[in-house]
């Protein structure tokens, strides 16, 4: 039979105890949010930096909008123009290839931690490809970088909900990994040099946009005018279709809230992808939103691109063509929204930092490239 | 289910809850549910043999139980549970043996037939070893054979005793237990202890510290080396050896102490398996520190048994009566048994001939050096020689490692003639040129390597302080508490960090949970 005597030698579980255990597995916690942002997934445009400008600039009620996208956000639309010439903040809130899948999660994302912003643009060049193509990589930029919430948890099941439909592979299914990026990066320090294993929280330095240099880097960028208009309607296929309704779903039912937009971005656009987008228009301004499509029709006649200068290579554009595109879309959204002119408000001294930063850096790009085609003179001679 | 599975901590995490929060008189009873559900992790046919020699080995130690019960003398008594317990050997070392070493031996048989043109071939068997089954095994005769020698009564609830056998944080690689200990600790009652529960916690953090951060790491290194010996030289060879000794310590010993803490969070203490085995100064020592639990059993059931047999007794007077004054004569009687004890051990790790030579090669050196004391003796006397002093016995632990580095690079080895081949290279071979590219061409990376450096320094700095001081928790308890924290946050940090697990790595289960 058993023993039937509590020693008075065991250490039982006082309020004390239980305190010490609980305040221990608080420093454990604090740990490892210190280990997984000095470990964390590392790109281009620091998908991190750009979630955690998001929070801040939400928390502070600074944001008029934000631009939802990928690399057709981040490398067109150019926020502290848009701050310097015409007093609006709007962020890129855009990762590398963001997956159309959880755009919608994106866009929540954004919708709670600024709920008083005017304005939504979303660029939906991703799901006008014919395939998605980001990998694993491409949903973790997002979801490593949401807050603990519901809406990151929906992202990643959403995710590998889509990734196993569309028969992906190669890619990690064990969602504890995801949950907890720690569990994967934390070899990154065999190859991440120690100076960049920075725990300190970082912020996007441009909001969100990623400088590019004001030159391009082909011999050509072919125009895409010589497609012609394109006037032809295709159905996204099943699975793109499924997650752009649940998109348009989510935005309608919060359109009476926001100004939203849809918006394709100008680049060489192939006729297939515009027909994509055609189909799309449709929907979405049947749901009573705004498309502001930049390769057809009005928007694209009256934009004044410059194929020759204005892009760095076929998909996106350079500094120039950015400013050009930014300073184009900003006086197109005044038309409908009272935007309160926020230049000189001292609330805003970040924004004014971070735009004098942007044309210091715009200057040194400004200067290589002239060096640069000095030095193509006199090579061609 | 492996132990360092994210799966496992939330198991062992659910099970401690409950196990607390449930009537007293019920948690052996959920221990035994919780253990057989461990086991079915590893599949449900194993079930079968885990079964089999609970069924069996209760039956018979009840049947001898009952023997003693019904006989009019003892003598009876024991003649008839003398063969019950034969029986049960016989019958569960076959079990194992066919498990283990049937493939082995057909496979011997084979190559032998065919060089004598028979056409006859043993078919060999696709045997996937059920979980744990050479320690429990041993666990049960064990129980057996203290019935039999009436160490204590046997079990009557076959539920009790199943839950002995089964215990999961046992199962997948020991401690071997003894029925006395862990059985009445099973019966017990077991009240929240607040040091219990952390000492746990901590003990399975050095666990984790030990086999992610340094035993697969220095594996790594190990594989490299040891896959394609010939492309590496002396340096590396070496160094492949020494860290394969590290690597084999530290997988075991963290497994144990992963158990060992998943037991105390409970409030069960397991028998410690190692004692800090490479400080010792002889083989033997290091074998009085090494897998204790199997060293031990050797000891009461092997060794002893074979020592005192009478047989061995006539072999003692034959030698003094022929060998007057000699230490050989005097030490006959034991060298069979040692031999036979390190066969049997070698054989217990697996069924290779790489295994038979580690035996026979530790019973060789050990049998040589109770040869040799008195030309020991006299020459300590001659030269001089303080066998107290720390030189000494440093010299000792080096000389002691380097040995059992040799025997263990047997073991590792594709062959045996690959495990001699690279000692060879270890001393031929050897180069301090360009020391630093050249141990970290060996699928380590400088960082790597800096790491398992450092990792080793802290498991060194920490034995130490448990061979001079005794118990790390304990002194840790008497540090303020910042401190404390500090140490076991910094700990933590480190298998998190530089832990070999997750995406990336292949699942390095523990080495011995083969066994």
């Amino acid at each position: 039979m058993g023993k039937d005597i509590e020693t008075e030698e065991r250490q039982k579980l006082t309020p004390k105890r239980a305190l010490k255990i609980a305040v221990f597995l608080l420093l454990v916690v604090i740990l490892l949010s210190f280990l997984s942002t000095a470990l964390r997934l590392r790109d281009e445009n620091d998908a991190t930096g750009v979630f955690n400008t998001l929070y801040q600039q939400g928390e502070d009620n600074k944001l008029d909008g934000v631009f939802i996208g990928s690399s057709a956000t981040y490398r067109f639309f150019v926020p502290t123009e848009a701050y310097r010439k015409h007093g609006i903040t709007i962020m890129d809130f855009a990762t590398s290839a963001q997956p159309y899948f959880i755009t919608k999660n994106v866009v929540k994302e954004a919708v709670d931690a600024a709920p008083d912003m005017k304005v939504i643009l979303i660029d939906i060049r991703t799901i006008t490809k014919d395939k998605w193509n980001g990998g694993e990589a491409a949903i973790r930029r997002v979801t490593d970088s949401m807050k603990w919430n519901r809406n990151r948890f929906s992202a990643i099941n959403t995710s590998l909900d889509y990734m196993d439909e569309l028969d992906y592979q190669g890619y990690e299914t064990n969602k504890l990994y995801y949950y907890f990026p720690l569990l994967l990066y934390h070899n990154m320090w065999v190859e991440t040099p120690v100076s960049e294993m920075d725990p300190r929280k970082n912020y996007a330095p441009y909001f969100g946009y990623r400088l590019t240099y004001p030159g391009t880097n082909v011999s050509k960028i072919i125009n895409p005018y010589e497609y012609g208009e394109v006037t032809e309607k295709t159905e996204l296929d099943d699975i793109q279709n499924k997650a752009f309704l649940e998109l348009v779903d989510y935005c309608k039912s919060i359109k009476d809230k926001y100004k939203i937009v849809f918006v394709s971005s100008p680049f060489k656009i192939r006729p297939d992808a515009q027909a994509r987008f055609n189909y799309m228009t449709d929907v979405i301004e049947q749901a009573g939103m705004e498309v502001y499509d930049f390769n057809s029709g009005e928007i694209k006649a009256d934009f004044p691109n410059d194929y020759d200068h204005y892009y760095y290579e076929r998909l996106h554009m350079n500094t120039l063509g950015a400013e050009a595109y930014t300073d184009y879309l900003c006086k197109l959204l005044k038309k409908d929204v009272d935007f309160e002119d926020h230049r000189g408000d001292e609330k805003y001294s970040d924004w004014e930092e971070a735009s004098k930063n942007y044309l210091k850096e715009r200057k040194k790009l400004l200067a290589e490239r002239a060096k640069n085609g000095s030095k193509q003179a006199a090579d061609s001679e | 289910m492996s132990f360092i599975s994210f799966q496992f901590l939330g198991f062992l995490l659910a099970t401690v809850i409950l196990y607390y929060l449930m009537p007293k008189k019920f948690q052996w009873i959920f221990l035994l549910i919780v253990s057989y559900g461990f086991y079915l992790f590893s599949g449900v046919k194993p079930l079968i043999f885990i079964l089999s020699t609970t069924l069996t080995t209760y039956l018979g130690a009840r049947w001898m139980e009952h023997n003693k019960e019904i006989s009019a003398k003892k003598s009876e008594a024991k003649q008839k549970n003398k063969k019950v317990l034969l029986l049960l050997v016989l019958f569960n070392f076959g079990i194992l043996a066919m498990l283990k070493y049937y493939n082995f031996f057909a496979g011997q048989m084979n190559s032998h037939f065919s060089l004598f043109a028979y056409d006859t071939k043993l078919p060999l068997v696709n045997i996937i070893l059920p979980l744990g089954v050479s320690f429990y095994t041993f666990q049960a005769v064990g129980y057996c054979i203290d019935v039999y020698r009436n160490k204590y009564h046997a079990e009557e609830n076959l539920a009790r005793y199943a839950l002995f056998i089964s215990f999961f944080p046992q199962i997948v690689q020991g401690p071997i237990s003894r029925y006395d200990n862990l059985g009445k600790a099973l019966k017990e009652y077991h009240y929240f202890d607040y040091k219990e529960f952390t000492f746990g916690v901590q003990l399975m953090l050095w666990g984790f510290f030990k086999k992610l951060v340094i035993a697969d790491r220095a594996g790594t290194f190990v594989n490299t080396v040891f896959s394609d010996y010939g492309k590496f030289d002396g340096l590396q060879t070496f160094a492949a050896m020494a860290l394969y000794a590290i690597q084999i310590y530290t997988d075991f010993s963290g497994g144990i102490d992963i158990a060992r803490g998943a037991a105390q969070m409970m409030g069960i203490d397991l028998i410690e398996n190692f004692e800090r085995p490479y400080f010792a100064t002889s083989v033997s020592e290091h074998w009085r520190r090494w897998h204790m639990s199997l060293t031990n059993w050797m000891k009461d059931y092997v060794f002893f048994p074979l020592t005192l047999s009478k047989t061995a007794s006539k072999l003692g007077k034959w030698g003094r009566k022929h060998m007057k004054g000699s230490m050989i004569g005097k030490q006959l009687p034991t060298y069979i048994p040692t031999f036979t004890t390190f066969f049997l051990i070698g054989i217990w790790h697996g069924a290779s001939w790489g295994f038979i030579a580690y035996g026979l090669y530790n019973a060789t050196i050990i049998v040589l050096s109770m040869i040799l004391t008195p030309a020991y003796k006299a020459g300590y006397k001659f030269f001089h020689i303080n066998v107290n002093s720390f030189l000494w016995k440093l010299w000792g632990m080096v000389r002691t490692f380097l040995i059992m580095m040799v025997g263990r690079t047997i073991v590792r080895a594709a062959t045996v003639h690959q495990a001699f081949a690279m000692a060879g290279r270890a001393v031929h071979l050897f180069d301090f040129s360009n020391l630093t590219a050249r141990l970290t061409g060996c699928g380590l990376t400088g960082r790597g390597m800096l790491v398992l450096f450092c990792a080793m320094l802290i498991l060194l700095a920490v034995s130490i302080f448990q061979e001079n001081k005794g118990s790390l928790r304990e002194a840790m308890a008497q540090w303020a508490l910042p401190v404390r924290w500090l140490a076991l946050l910094a700990i933590l940090a480190i298998v998190l960090v530089f832990g070999l697990y997750g995406e990336g790595y292949s699942a390095a289960n523990f080495v011995y949970r083969n066994f």
